[in-house]
C-alpha cells in the first residue's frame, strides 16, 4: 500500500470514528426510557453501545495499520 | 479473614519492594532516569502502566456504585469515552510525541512554556494539573480508606487507613522513581483485572446469568435499564461533556501524557493503544455485573455498606482478600503516578543543576502526597462524580495544548489568558459562586467550546506570521 492510499484510508477511518461516536449520542443508541429490543437479555442501549465500543476498537486497530508515518 | 489478608498483603508488599529495588539497580542516573524511566517504554509495560494509571478506585469502587444508582448508561459514560480516548491516542498522540521530540521533554508544563515561549503557559499547565489532580488523588485515598473502614469496622480510623496507603505509595515511588512505578503498575494492572473479574463473575453467577440478571434489575427499577436513568443524569449534554473530559485525558493529565511520550517508538505506542482498548472493555464489564448485583440486592444501602457487602462479605475469604489487595493496588497505582507527575511537572518549570532539581522534585512529591492526604480526610464519598469533575477541569487545558502541538509558531498568548479565566470560572462554579449552566448549556461544555474556538483563532493569528529564526527562538527562550 503506497503512502497516498494509506492516507486516504486513514482519513476514512477518522471520519468513521467520529461518525460512530456521534451515533452513540443519538437516539439511535440512547432512545430515552427504552430498553427493547434486547439482545441476550441485555437492554437496548447497553448492547448497542457495547457494539460501538467494539467498532471503535476495530477502527483503532485498522488505524494503526494505515496511519501514515511522518 | 485477617490471616488470609495478611498473607496476600505480605506477598503483594514483597513484590512491590522487589520491583522498587530492581528499578533502583537498573535505573539510568539523573532526572531522565528517575522521572522518565529512561524514556524507553515497550508496548507491554506501556499498556499495563497506562491501564493501572487510568483505572483506579474510580473504576473499581466508583463504577459498581454508579451502575447501581444510575443504570446501564454508566457503560456509555466510561467505556465509550475510553474507546474514544484510545482512538485519540493514535490520532493525536503521534503529534504530541513529535512536538516533545522537537522541543525536548521535561514535563508538559515545560513543553507548553517552550511551545508558547511564555512561562505563563507552564504555570497554567502546572496550576491546572495541581488544582484538579490533588482532589483526584484524594479520591483514591479516601475511596480505599472508607472501603477498608467498612470491611474492617472498628479496626483502625479512616485517617489511619489513608496514612498507610500514602506511606506505601511514597516508600516505593520515592525509592525507585518512575521505573519502580511502571514495574509495580504491571503487577497492579494484572491484580486489578483479576480481582474485578473474580468478583464480577461471582455476582453474575449469583443472579443466574446475564438474562436473569437484567430481568431482576427490571423488577426492582426499570429505569436502570435505559437512559437517562432513574435520576435523569445521562443526558446528551452530560455524555458529550464526559466524552470531551475523558477523551482529552492523555494530553491534559501529565501522568498519562508522560507515558505516551516515553514510549520507545511509534510502533510500541500503537500496540499499546489497541491493547488499552481491549483492557478498558475487560475491566469495565465486570463492574456492570457488580453494580447490577447491588441494584437487585442492595438498592437502598449507602455506598460504603454496598461495597463492603458486595466486594467482601458476600465473597469467599480468599477472593475477598485478593479483592482488598487489588483495590489497594488500583488506588495506589493511580495516586502514585499522579503525585509523581506533579513532581516532574514542577521540576520542568525550574532551571538549574540536575541533581538539585531532582531533590526539589522528590521533596515536592512528598509535599503533594501530604496535601492529597489532608484533602482526602475532608472530601466527599461520591467517587465517580468527583473524578469526572477533575477530568472536566483538566480538559479545559486541551484547546491550549492542542494549539501548541499542532502549530509550528507559538499560538497567540491571549489563548493562555482565556484558559486561565475559564479555569477560574469553572472553579467558581464548583464553589457555587458562578452558575453551572449558561442558559440551557452546561458550563463545562460552554467553556470548552469557547476555548476551542479561541484556540483556532489564536493559532490562525500566528500562522500568517513569518517563522522565527533559530537565533530568535533561542533569544526568546532565554528571555523567558
Amino acid at each position: 500500500m503506497d503512502a497516498k492510499q494509506k492516507k486516504r484510508y486513514w482519513d476514512l477511518i477518522r471520519i468513521a470514528a467520529v461518525l460512530v461516536t456521534a451515533l452513540c449520542l443519538s437516539p439511535l443508541v440512547i432512545p430515552p426510557n427504552t430498553y427493547t429490543p434486547t439482545l441476550a437479555g441485555m437492554p437496548y442501549s447497553l448492547w448497542t453501545s457495547l457494539l460501538v465500543c467494539v467498532v471503535l476498537l476495530l477502527l483503532t486497530y485498522l488505524g494503526t495499520l494505515v496511519m501514515p508515518e511522518e | 479473614m485477617i490471616q488470609t489478608l495478611l498473607i496476600v498483603g505480605i506477598i503483594y508488599v514483597a513484590a512491590l519492594v522487589f520491583f522498587s529495588l530492581r528499578a533502583r539497580k537498573t535505573a539510568v542516573q539523573g532526572s531522565k532516569g528517575y522521572l522518565f524511566a529512561g524514556a524507553n517504554l515497550g508496548a507491554v509495560l506501556g499498556l499495563f502502566t497506562f491501564a493501572a494509571t487510568l483505572f483506579s478506585t474510580f473504576t473499581l469502587l466508583g463504577m459498581p456504585d454508579f451502575f447501581r444508582q444510575h443504570g446501564i448508561g454508566a457503560w456509555i459514560f466510561l467505556a465509550v469515552a475510553d474507546m474514544m480516548m484510545v482512538f485519540g491516542i493514535i490520532w493525536v498522540g503521534h503529534q504530541l510525541r513529535k512536538k516533545a521530540q522537537q522541543k525536548g521533554f521535561n514535563g508538559m508544563a515545560g513543553l507548553m512554556s517552550h511551545c508558547f515561549r511564555s512561562p505563563l503557559a507552564g504555570y497554567i499547565t502546572f496550576g491546572g494539573a495541581f488544582i484538579f489532580l490533588i482532589p483526584y488523588v484524594a479520591i483514591q485515598i479516601r475511596g480505599v480508606a472508607i472501603f477498608f473502614d467498612g470491611a474492617f469496622p472498628h479496626t483502625l480510623p479512616i485517617w489511619a487507613w489513608a496514612l498507610i496507603m500514602v506511606g506505601v505509595m511514597l516508600l516505593y515511588s520515592e525509592t525507585g522513581g518512575l521505573k519502580a512505578i511502571i514495574y509495580s503498575d504491571t503487577l497492579q494492572g494484572i491484580l486489578l483485572l483479576l480481582a474485578i473479574w473474580l468478583i464480577g463473575a461471582n455476582c453474575l453467577g449469583e443472579l443466574g446469568g446475564l438474562e436473569a440478571m437484567f430481568q431482576e434489575v427490571g423488577k426492582v427499577n426499570e429505569a436502570l435499564l435505559s437512559t437517562p436513568g432513574p435520576k435523569g443524569l445521562f443526558t446528551f449534554q452530560f455524555f458529550l461533556a464526559t466524552f470531551i473530559a475523558i477523551g482529552t485525558i492523555p494530553y491534559t493529565q501529565p501522568q498519562v501524557s508522560t507515558r505516551l511520550i516515553i514510549m520507545k517508538d511509534q510502533r510500541a505506542l500503537k500496540r499499546m493503544a489497541v491493547g488499552m482498548g481491549a483492557f478498558a472493555i475487560l475491566v469495565i464489564l465486570p463492574t456492570l455485573f457488580v453494580g447490577m448485583y447491588g441494584a437487585v440486592l442492595y438498592p437502598d444501602l449507602s455506598t460504603q455498606d454496598f461495597l463492603s457487602k458486595a466486594l467482601v462479605q458476600d465473597q469467599p475469604q480468599l477472593l475477598a482478600a485478593v479483592v482488598i489487595i487489588g483495590l489497594f493496588a488500583a488506588a495506589i497505582s493511580t495516586a502514585d503516578s499522579q503525585i509523581f507527575a506533579l513532581g516532574s511537572e514542577l521540576r520542568s518549570l525550574l532551571k538549574g543543576e540536575d541533581r538539585r532539581l531532582l531533590t526539589v522534585a522528590k521533596v515536592a512529591i512528598f509535599i503533594f502526597a501530604m496535601l492529597a492526604y489532608i484533602f482526602s480526610l475532608f472530601s466527599s464519598d461520591e467517587l465517580v462524580m468527583l473524578a469526572r469533575t477533575s477530568f472536566a477541569g483538566t480538559s479545559l487545558m486541551a484547546p491550549m495544548i492542542f494549539a501548541a502541538i499542532y502549530t509550528s509558531s507559538p499560538p497567540a498568548r491571549w489563548l493562555l489568558w482565556a484558559t486561565l479565566v475559564a479555569q477560574l470560572l469553572f472553579i467558581g462554579s464548583l464553589l457555587g459562586w458562578v452558575p453551572n449552566h449558561l442558559g440551557a448549556l452546561r458550563l463545562d461544555l460552554a467553556l470548552f467550546t469557547a476555548l476551542a474556538a479561541i484556540a483556532v483563532l489564536a493559532s490562525r493569528a500566528q500562522s500568517g506570521k513569518q517563522q522565527d529564526t533559530p537565533a530568535q527562538v533561542q533569544k526568546a527562550e532565554e528571555a523567558d
